[in-house]
């Protein structure tokens, strides 16, 4: 029973990194897109696996479906064959390994030195965001089993669609402003003539 | 939401509807430029009444995640009299250019609204699509001109520089959720405090808070990193020193006008969110972050200075400057004090108005096709052009910090502040930088005034909305340089409103 | 059950890749997808640390993350369209008008 779950993580982040790994060293970019999109589809197994269903639906749907798509899109539209033959690496890379180097050391420094301090939520004693009024709601809609402060953030689509309706109403409508101004931007830059 | 949610955000909602309208008016009609910058003008107007009648009403919105303070009506405030400026300097450049108004104005109003909801949110998560409203519509204004190279290459310098930012932005706000279990500010301040203070206060009010109080090790390497990585994002945005790499290129290759709008309105906006982040949610922690400003702040007064001095290019110079000038106001940063936010504020005004009015000049005297940018170009401009030449010539002394013009009180708060909060050698260098900028500015100056022209430069006469513009820039110059008391206060009280909130 | 600490250290690195990538890559397109990879590294901590402590602000956090991505690969690749028309190349080494 125990050894599931570890085994299921370690699977996952040999997919994601190894996708990683050769997205950022494949010579051809429509390569490096589909290892990004194995990467991506990693991270949305270790999204289900955290109990974020939710979130690994929408990892498969807009970033998969749409922003990879977009990204292969483009690299079918710019000259492909030139940049296949030339150097793959710029000249700084020395610098550049050097440099994630200490990234990398000071990262797993921290977070080795700050181990001890994710002890604190460890007995999972954290309450659920939505308050008593929203379970009461949740409930009244339909029979949910195991709901309540304590839980497993499930059901989990219920409890982000609530979460983002009431509580961050705000930034859920601001967004619509970010999208305008994306389709806005993406007009103006890439059209022939205004 | 509740109708006072709703007239909190009122200024963000007219200026988004009037973006819209922009845009519509400009496809539904054949000349369109004039009453597109119609309605842009309109809205603006009806933003700015909307929230000075808010200023003294203050509100938390939408439950706590949108605050209409005096801190962030102080700000809004800002960017729409920028924003409004930046409109009236740039109708002459967007026709002699060639360019689409209507999209142009949309954008800038757009950007606008994510810099007013950077300024008064409470919320990591509202910051964080404020800033991105913001960048975005910048990446687009800054490649406006795409049949110039200059322009599309600024934009992706820019664009890419800025997403990476961007992400290490955010990797220290997961981790900050990691260490507090919120990315609300002031539940974030409440979790740090609760923890400093140990498990005998009373009642946590954040249930994430209650896991902190009972942990026997407070998270602390793990909330350094956080701070660190937000600092870089934060740092970028507000191109300071060490991060300031993508300033010159991308100043140098926007259209002017964006310039001076990049050069003052995300960039307070990016202050507005450093000062509300650092400030209310890590206030707790100053201990750790202050010598990472002073560290900063030194470097970018020294390269930014240092830089200038080697430019030939009028752009590319006030770039440098632009960083020189972030410097001086993370010297008032570094004091964390009430007294050190308000000269914060109070230089962003007296630099809103100066920058603007001086890359007003250098947009006009650029000619079609920004020609002119040469400094060498600006020889014997004080005989052939003296009221031009008059009138840079007060903005060159106003960023110089002369004396009876606002940049010389701006620099006095800030050092006043600094001198009060103990930082004496920050203090010195920072005067020291004075003198090294002084060199640059007065060589433009100097060329103006004393020596022959290299070359005929045309200079077409100012229509009415540049002398508007240049009118309210020379005014509010001189204003602040003689009577800072009115938005000294102003500043103040919304400093003091920050303090509150901690 | 797997400690929250490795899914953390599982980000961190997937970070660091990506900052790598960015690094060193010459073509425009995928320095852009290792900044897509950055961005997974810290969606992924979020979604750690959000069933780690219960909360799900950070869940919340991850879904604003991936509409502003989408909003971001939008602009940007048609920011790499109109660079790609002026000098029909996508090697950062010759985006290089502007020199110091």
């Amino acid at each position: 029973m125990n050894v599931l779950p570890g085994f299921f993580f370690y699977l996952l982040s040999a997919i994601i990194l190894g996708g990683a790994i050769l997205t950022i060293t494949r010579r051809n970019a429509v390569h490096s897109a589909i290892w990004l999109i194995v990467t991506l589809l990693g991270v949305a197994g270790i999204y289900l696996n955290q109990h974020a269903e939710f979130l690994a639906a929408v990892q498969v749907l807009v970033y998969i479906g749409g922003i990879m798509v977009l990204f292969l899109f483009v690299i079918m539209l710019v000259n492909l064959d030139e940049a296949a033959k030339q150097r793959q690496f710029n000249h700084q890379w020395t610098i550049a390994v050097g440099c994630a180097l200490a990234l990398m050391a000071e990262l797993a420094y921290f977070i080795v030195k700050g181990r001890e301090s994710f002890r604190f939520g460890d007995t999972g004693t954290g309450t659920l965001n939505p308050d008593a009024a929203v379970i009461e709601f949740l409930k009244s809609c339909r029979d949910i089993p195991g709901l309540g402060p304590g839980g497993f953030l499930q059901p989990n689509t219920e409890l982000i669609a609530c979460a983002l309706y009431r509580d961050y109403l705000l930034p859920f409508e601001i967004a619509s402003v970010l999208l305008l101004v994306a389709i806005v931007g993406a007009v103006v830059m890439a059209k022939k003539e205004i | 939401m509740q109708p006072s949610d709703a007239i909190a955000i009122l200024p963000e909602i007219i200026l988004t509807a009037a973006g819209i309208l922009v845009m519509l008016l400009g496809a539904f009609f054949e000349k369109s430029e004039r009453i597109a910058a119609g309605a842009t003008y309109a809205g603006l107007i009806a933003a700015i009444i909307a929230v000075a009648v808010q200023f003294n009403h203050p509100v938390a919105a939408f439950g706590g995640v949108f605050l209409a303070d005096s801190f962030g009506c102080f700000f809004r405030l800002l960017f729409l009299l920028i924003a409004l400026l930046v409109v009236l300097s740039s109708s002459t450049y967007l026709h002699r250019e060639g360019l689409s108004a209507a999209e142009y104005y949309a954008l800038l109003l757009f950007g606008t609204v994510g810099m007013g909801v950077m300024a008064s949110a409470n919320e990591l998560i509202l910051v964080f699509i404020g800033l991105e409203i913001s960048s975005l519509a910048s990446y687009v204004l800054v490649g406006f001109r795409r049949d110039v190279p200059t322009s599309s290459e600024a934009s992706l310098k820019y664009f890419l520089l800025g997403s990476f930012a961007t992400a290490f932005f955010l990797y220290g706000v997961a981790l900050m959720f990691g260490s507090t279990g919120s990315t609300r500010l002031t539940q974030i301040n409440e979790a740090f405090n609760t923890a400093l203070r140990g498990q005998s206060a009373g009642t946590p009010v954040h249930p994430a808070a209650a896991n902190l109080a009972v942990s026997t090790q407070f998270p602390a390497s793990l909330v350094g990193v956080a701070i660190a990585l937000m600092f870089v994002g934060l740092a970028f945005k507000v191109s300071a020193a060490p991060f300031q790499i993508w300033t010159p290129d991308v100043y140098q290759g926007a259209p002017t006008p964006v310039t001076a709008f990049l050069s003052t309105a995300p960039k307070a906006a990016a202050f507005a969110a450093f000062l509300r982040i650092f400030m209310v949610g890590l206030g707790a922690y100053s201990g750790r972050w202050s010598w990472l400003l002073w560290i900063v702040a030194v470097l970018s007064m020294f390269l930014g200075n240092l830089g200038a001095l080697l430019q030939a290019n009028i752009k590319r110079m006030l770039a440098y400057s632009a960083i020189a000038h972030a410097g001086y106001v993370l010297v008032a940063f570094t004091t964390h004090s009430a007294d050190g936010v308000a000269a914060v504020l109070y230089y962003l005004v007296a630099y809103a108005f100066m920058n603007i009015g001086a890359f007003l000049v250098v947009t006009h005297l650029g000619g079609r096709g920004e020609r002119y940018l040469e400094i060498e170009d600006y020889a014997g401009l004080g005989f052939r052009f003296p009221f031009l030449a008059g009138m840079f010539s007060i903005f060159l002394l106003s960023l110089i910090g002369v004396p009876l013009t606002a940049g010389f009180l701006g620099k006095f708060y800030v050092f006043r502040a600094a001198i009060h909060g103990d930082l004496v050698w920050l203090t010195v260098l920072g005067v020291l930088n004075s003198g090294i900028a002084a060199y640059y500015y007065l060589r433009v100056l100097v060329s103006m005034y004393m020596s022959a022209p290299a070359r005929e430069v045309p200079c077409e006469p100012l229509r009415a909305p540049e002398r508007l513009a240049l009118a309210i820039s020379v005014v509010g110059t001189l204003y602040l340089g003689l009577f800072p008391q009115n938005v000294m206060d102003l500043a103040t009280q919304a400093a003091q409103w920050l303090q509150q909130a901690r | 059950m797997v400690p929250i600490s490795y899914f953390l250290v599982l980000a961190a690195i997937l970070f660091v890749l990506g900052v790598a990538g960015f690094l060193f890559k010459r073509n425009i397109v995928t320095i852009f997808m290792s900044i897509e990879l950055m961005l997974n590294a810290v969606n992924l901590t979020f979604v750690a640390l959000s069933y780690h402590l219960r909360e799900l602000n950070g869940q919340i956090f991850v879904f604003f993350v991936m509409v502003v991505a989408a909003a971001e690969a939008a602009v940007g690749l048609a920011i790499i369209i109109t660079v790609f028309k002026h000098r029909e190349s996508l090697n950062v080494d010759n985006v290089d008008l502007m020199k110091l």
